[in-house]
């Protein structure tokens, strides 16, 4: 019959195609084809954005395209996922951010910072505390009063149901020996709808961090009353640290880092740490980066997998005061 | 490949209560009395009421319990719905070791032969589509296909 | 009028008219192809304006949108792939205009309205901008809750025949929503412990697997027998626009107004936008037992919505960086990085950019008429292929459009799961739809219920304590009382006439 001949044909020619790679991937240096890099938020957002400008800077300088693939869903869980899962072979790497240090202990997955090889950390954003430009406090102790005078009455928006920001205003309050409770959390789809809601009057508090509350606070809409890290933020330097405000040191950020699936060699990752390294001083990424307001970072190799430990750490005790672990 | 009402709507009502009932295990959000039960349990609530409406209304016309018109009546018209099911679940399963040129040729041939489409003309529409695909999404969208076997031909 | 002339200035250079052309052919492209949605094309076109002027990166960004927008009714009008989910509400009705073998009056009434709809939510844009954004700023979760059961409403609008089998297939368009974690509690729902389910069902490979594959099964069930429909060609293009202009001037005033008001407010866009409008153009025709039969009145309707929605959408984006819709989510990133910096001063410091901005928006939905009417052309020749060979290669369009929404086999399988539910229920009469609709409206439904119910303690009357609220709500309300009394009355009538039906 014909059809067994093409088959034939079809079995000689797949195996030429799977000997000839073989002797092939012996020639040129790592990297010798296009690299992939997953990205577990959605095109459009800031993650998306930091993906792509790095992408774009890091293949100029190793010769090689740098797809971005986005992989969404299940508030970062399958793109976290996927990154872990991928082929050690040093041509996928991800885009992890601050969820990774919580989602496995809200028990939705058992991953976390330890299944991959840390590449490097090259941005981090700390939260602040924005009320409505409407509402009558103008700094943190006089917030901070109403909350313990009336628990339970105001509300606080800009992410969902445990995700960073709500983690960054329980923190606070736990710090400030307040129930956590006392601010209920209004799940939000992001910061923008929780910003776009505190301007509508239907919550208080919208604990996300400064670039996300940008144009809103210059077209004077909102008020941020405190940022919630070690030094002001550049931009807006009238805004004071919660150290400043009310005496107590807290600090949260969102971070956004480069990892490698746990098990590429370390020739690779070298190579790329120090490609990063360059897009990371590169003028075009320092230029976007403050452009949009966003925080830069730098933290490579073992010193980024201290980092992604501690603020698994940090985070996952905060949860546990919140009671949003399992 | 009608079913009668009744039949379709007895199935929907068992499907609803198990999604009723389901929906019944999820917590609710710490603090609040709304969670994430509430949702899937109204929806659950509502579909239970069409589907008694549509047991009664079934029960009414009467008729057979399934009914088998236009291409149902010929044994072919199913094989040939799960062939196309079937060449899907090959292209899911073998994409990734096969990779996507091979793997969507060996899925259009199947599609193309059960069609009646001649041995030539099947093979040429395969190979070339399948190429097509990939310099188009592959290449210039950065869809990232699967090389599979012919990764040291990636263009 | 120097504001404008240096605006002119800022747009009549060769780079920026190139870069404009290259945008719209790119963005035909994309939006044609289903599974890449306009989202998509912008997304693709971002690293590539970081190297170009801001007049000419944000120029590229509009007409890429405008195009991909467009050009997601060609599939949709031809094959029943709706090549955005934007063209998903008419694609029914549009693919059996081609069917009766008038698919060129289709895309040519899709092209011509699109044109008008994206001007007219261009003007609104230019004349009411700064107003319009701050109403829009009023909008809290009781008031979108409100909007989005308005909305739902609309399925018992849309589907033909037995409204209790609509309602089903809406109800099983929610519970699809439901899967995953992405729902206010944050926990994972109907998941099976399954990681991939834990990101939910993809709304675009479930819709390619109800409209495409459902389709391409019904096809193969016959044996693809059938002959290609011969399809009437309209010739001068020009000469029947004026008569459609006349004869749906009112659909298309609706539609373009409807769908300015819904691109405006941020997190609802283009494809809400098309669903709603094509509800209310049957609700309100003179003939709604003529829509679903290849009807072009409704597509008038919301082919003009989906366009107009693109211009609102830049209202609250421009005006306080709050995005109106995916698209102007990744430009509002784009403008900072440009230094054009939304916000209420940017109409006071920046001029001349903002108005070559609004000028940008006229040429890309100008020159959409020519391009629009080659790549209709051109289109149109995938008619003559026999279905035979069709079908198969459409199958394999589906099956990377699917792969591509998320780069994962998995949104295969659930194209393929929905492909083959699509085909059941049209065989069974169910209307596929409501159930695309469900899809899109649930979780906005379910999150705008529930966080109101967290903002008001559970009380339900602070769904009617603010004035927009309470007037979204009895209005609502009133359409349902409507409804009910209308299909009340019908029932009665219908018992008194002793004629059968």
């Amino acid at each position: 019959m014909n059809f067994a001949r093409i088959l034939r044909g079809l079995a000689a020619g797949a195996i030429a195609t799977f000997v000839l790679p073989v002797t092939m991937a012996l020639a040129g240096p790592y990297p010798d084809r296009p690299i992939t890099l997953i990205v577990p938020w959605g095109a459009g957002g800031g993650t998306d954005a930091t993906a792509r400008i790095l992408a774009s800077i890091l293949q100029e300088d190793i010769g090689q395209p740098v797809n971005v693939v986005n992989r969404t869903g299940g508030s970062g869980v399958v793109g976290h996922s996927a990154i872990a899962e991928a082929d050690p072979d040093g041509y996928t790497i991800g885009l992890a951010t601050v969820e990774i240090g919580m989602m496995h202990w809200q028990g939705l997955t058992k991953l976390d910072y330890s299944a991959y090889t840390p590449l490097a950390l090259v941005n981090e954003d700390p939260g602040a505390v924005q009320v409505s430009a409407d509402s009558p406090w103008k700094d943190l102790p006089s917030l901070i009063e109403a909350i313990k005078a009336d628990p339970g009455k105001y509300k606080a928006s800009g992410t969902g149901q445990g995700g960073i920001w709500h983690l960054a205003i329980a923190g606070l309050l736990s710090k400030l020996e307040i129930d956590p409770t006392a601010v209920p959390w209004v799940p939000s789809k992001g910061a923008a709808p929780g910003l776009q809601d505190l301007v509508a009057g239907g919550v208080s508090i919208v604990p996300c961090s400064i670039p996300e509350a940008r144009s809103l606070l210059e077209a004077g809409r909102v008020r941020s009353l405190a940022v919630m890290s070690e030094t002001r933020n550049a931009a807006f330097p009238d805004v004071p640290t919660t150290k400043e405000a009310m005496g107590v040191s807290w600090t949260i950020g969102a971070w956004r880092g480069i990892v490698a699936p746990k098990g590429i060699s370390d020739e690779q990752a070298q190579t790329l740490i120090a490609a990063l390294k360059k897009a990371y001083d590169s003028d075009e990424y320092k230029t976007f980066m403050s452009k949009q307001g966003f925080g830069i970072r730098w933290a490579s190799g073992a010193d980024f997998g201290t980092f992604m430990k501690e603020s698994n750490e940090t985070l996952g005790e905060v949860m546990k005061t919140v009671g949003l672990t399992k | 490949m009608r079913f009668n009402d009744a039949v379709l709507g007895g199935a929907l009502l068992v499907f609803s209560i198990v999604i009723g009932l389901w929906s019944q295990s999820f917590p609710a959000i710490p603090g609040q009395e709304y969670g994430a039960a509430v949702f899937p349990a109204t929806v659950a609530t509502g579909m239970g009421l069409c589907s008694l409406v549509l047991i009664v209304s079934g029960l009414r016309q009467k008729g057979v319990a399934l009914a088998f018109a236009g291409w149902a009546q010929d044994w072919r018209g199913f094989v040939r719905i799960l062939v196309v099911i079937a060449s899907v679940v090959f292209y899911i399963a073998a994409a990734k070791p096969l990779g996507f040129i091979p793997t969507m040729t060996l899925v259009l041939l199947a599609n193309l032969k059960q069609l009646g489409v001649g041995w030539l003309q099947s093979i040429v529409i395969a190979i070339a589509i399948s190429l097509l695909i990939q310099w188009s999404f592959g290449d210039l969208l950065h869809v990232p296909l699967p090389w599979g076997i012919l990764s040291a031909y990636r263009f | 009028m120097d504001t404008l002339e240096a605006a002119f200035g800022l747009i009549l250079h060769w780079d920026v008219v190139t870069t404009i052309a290259i945008a719209a052919i790119f963005g035909l492209f994309v939006g044609a192809i289903p599974g890449l949605t306009a989202t998509m094309a912008i997304a693709l076109l971002v690293p590539t304006t970081f190297f170009m002027d801001p007049v000419p990166a944000i120029g590229a960004m509009i007409t890429c949108s405008a195009m991909a927008i467009f050009a997601g009714d060609i599939p949709g009008t031809m094959l029943r792939i709706p090549g955005t989910p934007a063209s998903a509400a008419y694609a029914d009705e549009a693919f059996r205009m081609t069917q009766k073998g008038e698919a060129e009056i289709a895309l040519g009434a899709n092209l011509l309205f699109s044109a008008v709809g994206g001007l007219f939510g261009t003007a609104i844009l230019m004349l009411m901008a700064p107003w319009l954004a701050e109403v829009a700023l009023k909008f809290s979760s009781f008031e979108y809750f409100w909007m989005a059961l308005l909305g739902l409403t609309c399925a018992t609008f849309i589907g033909t025949g037995a409204p209790i089998k609509g309602l089903i297939s809406l109800f099983i368009g929610l519970l699809v929503a439901t899967v995953g974690l992405n729902n206010p509690a944050g926990v994972p729902r109907f998941t099976f412990g399954d990681i991939n389910l834990l990101g939910g069902i993809d709304f675009i490979s479930a819709m390619i697997g109800l409209f495409a594959v459902s389709e391409v099964l019904r096809v193969a069930a016959s044996g693809a027998r059938s002959l290609p429909v011969p399809q009437a060609s309209v010739g001068n293009l020009f000469k029947g626009w004026g008569r459609l202009f006349v004869r749906y001037w009112p659909q298309q005033l609706r539609g373009n107004i409807l769908g300015t008001a819904i691109g405006v407010l941020p997190g609802s866009g283009a494809d809400i936008a098309a669903w709603v409008s094509y509800a209310v153009s049957r609700k309100f025709s003179r003939t709604p037992e003529k829509f679903g039969t290849g009807h072009l009145e409704g597509i008038v309707e919301s082919t003009s919505a989906n366009n107009a929605a693109l211009g609102g959408a830049w209202v609250p984006a421009l005006v306080f960086g709050i995005p109106g819709d995916s698209i102007t989510a990744i430009v509002i990133g784009v403008l900072y990085v440009k230094g054009v910096n939304p916000g209420p001063t940017l109409f006071l410091t920046n001029p001349q950019t903002i108005y070559a901005i609004f000028l940008i928006f006229i040429i890309a939905n100008l020159i959409m008429v020519p391009f629009g009417w080659g790549a209709i052309k051109l289109a149109k020749q995938i008619l003559r292929v026999p279905p035979k060979i069709l079908m198969p290669v459409i199958l394999s369009f589906c099956m990377v459009g699917a792969f591509a929404t998320n780069n994962a086999t998995f949104d295969v399988s659930v194209m393929l799961v929905f492909g083959v539910l699509g085909f059941i229920m049209e065989e069974n009469d169910i209307p596929i739809a409501p159930c695309i609709l469900g899809i899109v409206l649930g979780p906005m439904l379910e999150q705008n219920f529930v966080t109101s119910m967290i903002k008001s303690d559970g009380s339900f009357l602070a769904f009617f304590e603010r004035p927009i609220a309470a007037g979204l709500g009895l209005f609502t309300l009133f359409v349902w009382g409507a409804s009910f009394v209308s299909s009340y009355l019908a029932q009665r009538r219908a018992a008194d006439d002793p004629s059968p039906a």
